[in-house]
């Protein structure tokens, strides 16, 4: 019993870090109802910031500076993203923007290349090293903080997203384009907010997931993980991908110490996205997700 | 003074006739300047072109030879080396290819033997292309084999079984070969070793800490992680949390430099990578001097020696090649058959490697296979020992 129990714990807490990197594309879908490809690179593009701004500079930069700075610098690379690649696609056919998510994707892992190299380096130990026992069972304290930390932020998204003013224009804008406009929404405005948003999301997550490891272009991979995960909680929901995370992590815990053994380590690589076409099939929307919504 | 200066230009002109007769040959090697090993890449061609320069000042002059070192960043994506191969092929004729891990493999080997090239990797090879009469060779044996090496040696100092927990991947083909091969090992030796479990993961996994917990439940000697720096970083950062400390063997590619950019040496205590060229670090090692002396650039490391041993076996290759067709008359066959043709020695290798001979039955040297490794001691990366390692015969798997 106590080994089930560990794998359930084990399982939500690298759930709750993907359902992280989901909120990333939910928080862009819902306001630009563009699914981006290119999340991953997203996030890898964040990390590189940030190890800019902590070891890249050549300076000793205290760290709540160094993140204050990688926050701001990914603020300008949001909005940049928007302004120069998906603004100029509003009103373009689905197909179109899903091209464009995908030369997004070929760009960054062409840029990140160019400015920082592709070579692995340290990346900064932004959350603490080790574990906490909790009785019989121990938990990994950096992915324990990335879980509170994704719990808090999926609340705190939730409230701005229907109670502040700016948040509810996101929503709206998310429910229809044009009826937004007809009614006085800057759509625009939101839909940048919205870029921003997932950009700030994207290199919150890299910071859970890379703390004290290594960085590399490979990291990017973590967004077509993620992907599907956003997809089971609904594209729409915020509070449904960290649900959706922890529902994938425990699957993929449970397989790893249950069938892998019997399968040559199939069955957690196959396990949660069998469960998760069964449940596409029962609700294509998702597990949270609006019904009308129409997908790529 | 006119005459003088008329002698003077005569004799530089002759020398300039002698260096226009000497016969050139292209070698062309694969590099990687921009994938995932492009921060290895200027030390490893640094390797390379310091022995080539070296051999055209020292053996080349005399033999009338003078080998022209070509590379190519084949960014580590078997697309490019698709697109590129041909025109290597019509344009630079290349008497051998050096290549970098199994991108080239996987697109090279299948047409190698048409295109009558012989390519000479300096990484590791895999039991999956273990095939006959192939164009595609390594200085290096299997990693299986290179971790049999070291797994030989450690068992040797204790009573029963070597206990060894992999850890791998089922992304990547080369690495679920590796775990393979050391199966085989196990049961072909079984008094010796014992694989206690396998554990699989992503590449670039979140988290080790479920996969450790079941590898050390059955209190492994060591812990295999050939796959990649992120599963060794993981894997070690697993055991700091259940409070475990068994040794981490890894191979070259995901070795104990690139591993201490995420871990400092002293969290690495004890950790092995194991490899089959010379140690780096090894006392006495005249390849390291040719380095020395030779090499413009870069700094000596693993991946500059295992560049330079892979430069030093292509050019005694075609040294014997030399000896045997004659100075004019070098191809692609004339190397291949000089490298199953002949054994080469330790020392002729400069102690880069072990003695090897090579034959049409497998891609990689065959005979009494050695390996070597380094540990982390001390806090510092230093060779296990200077003698290598014999390593089990193993069974085609």
């Amino acid at each position: 019993m106590i080994t089930l129990i560990q794998t359930l714990i084990d399982g939500a807490m690298v759930g709750l870090v993907y359902g992280l990197v989901a909120i990333s594309f939910v928080v862009i879908y819902r306001a630009a109802k563009i699914i981006n490809l290119a999340q991953g690179e997203v996030l890898v593009f964040g990390a590189f910031l940030m190890w800019t701004f902590t070891e890249g500079t050549g300076y000793a930069i205290p760290l709540p500076i160094a993140l204050v700075l990688t926050m701001i610098a990914c603020v300008i690379f949001g909005a940049l993203i928007e302004r120069t690649i998906f603004r100029p696609l509003i009103g373009q056919s689905a197909f179109t923007i899903f091209m464009a998510g995908v030369a997004l994707l070929i760009l960054l892992r062409g840029v990140a290349q160019l400015v920082w190299g592709a070579q692995t380096r340290s990346a900064p130990v932004v959350l603490p090293e080790g574990a906490i026992e909790f009785g019989p069972f121990l938990v990994n304290t950096r992915l324990l903080i990335g879980a509170i930390f994704t719990v808090c932020l999926t609340q705190a998204l939730h409230l701005f997203f229907t109670r502040a003013r700016l948040g509810l224009r996101l929503a709206a804008v998310a429910e229809d384009h044009t009826t937004a406009l007809s009614l006085g929404v800057p759509v625009r405005q939101a839909i940048a907010v919205a870029w921003i948003l997932g950009t700030v999301v994207a290199t919150a997550a890299a910071a859970v997931l890379l703390s004290g490891s290594i960085l590399s272009l490979g990291v990017a991979v973590i967004g077509f993980k993620a992907l599907p995960v956003a997809l089971l909680g609904g594209m729409e929901s915020i509070r449904g991908a960290p649900l959706a995370g922890l529902i994938v992590g425990m699957f993929e815990a449970l397989a790893a110490t249950y069938l892998d053994p019997l399968t040559n380590g199939a069955a957690s690589g196959l396990l949660p996205y069998l469960l998760m076409i069964a449940v596409l099939l029962i609700r294509p929307y998702g597990l949270f997700g609006w019904q009308k919504i129409e997908r790529l | 003074m006119k005459l003088r200066t008329t002698l003077l230009a005569g004799a530089a002109a002759l020398c300039l006739a002698a260096t226009a007769n000497a016969e050139t040959y292209t070698v062309t090697a694969s590099a990687d300047y921009s994938g995932p090993f492009a921060d290895v890449m200027p030390d490893a061609m640094a390797g390379l072109q310091a022995v080539v320069d070296y051999w055209n000042a020292e053996v080349g002059e005399g033999l009338g030879v003078d080998v022209n070192l070509k590379i190519y960043d084949m960014r580590y994506d078997a697309a490019e080396i698709a697109k590129t191969w041909p025109s290597i092929l019509s344009s630079d004729q290349p008497i051998m290819h050096l290549g970098f891990g199994s991108p080239d493999l996987v697109t090279l080997m299948g047409r190698l033997p048409d295109d009558k090239v012989p390519m000479l990797l300096g990484t590791a090879m895999v039991g999956l292309v273990w095939n006959e009469n192939g164009w595609h060779f390594s200085i290096r044996p299997t990693y299986s084999h290179e971790f049999a090496g070291l797994f030989s040696h450690l068992q040797e100092g204790q009573d029963g079984p070597l206990k060894i927990a992999a850890l791998s991947t089922q992304n990547q083909a080369g690495f679920v070969d590796q775990v393979n091969g050391v199966k085989q090992l196990a049961s072909q030796y079984p008094d010796r070793f014992t694989v206690t479990s396998t554990q699989w993961a992503e590449t670039a996994p979140v988290s080790l800490t479920a996969q450790m917990r079941a590898a050390l439940a059955d209190e492994p000697d060591v812990i295999l992680v050939g796959g990649t720096t992120a599963q060794v970083i993981a894997s070690a950062k697993a055991m700091d949390e259940l409070g475990a400390d068994v040794p981490i063997v890894m191979s070259t590619h995901n070795g104990l430099s690139e591993v201490s950019k995420g871990l400092s040496l002293d969290q690495m205590e004890g950790f092995y990578s194991a490899f089959s060229f010379a140690p780096p670090e090894k006392a006495d090692l005249p390849i390291r001097a040719v380095f020395e002396e030779h090499g413009k650039d870069g700094q000596w490391g693993t991946i500059t020696e295992q560049s330079a041993a892979q430069a030093i076996l292509a050019l005694r290759v075609l040294e014997n090649a030399i000896a045997t067709v004659g100075a004019e008359n070098v191809d692609g066959q004339a190397m291949h058959d000089a490298l199953l043709g002949h054994t080469y020695s330790e020392e002729s290798l400069m102690g880069a490697l072990p003695t090897l001979d090579f034959d049409a039955t497998a891609p990689f040297p065959v005979g009494d296979i050695k390996a070597s490794a380094t540990v982390v001691r001390d806090g510092a990366i230093v060779a296990v020992q200077d003698d290598w390692f014999a390593v089990p015969a193993l069974e085609k798997w």
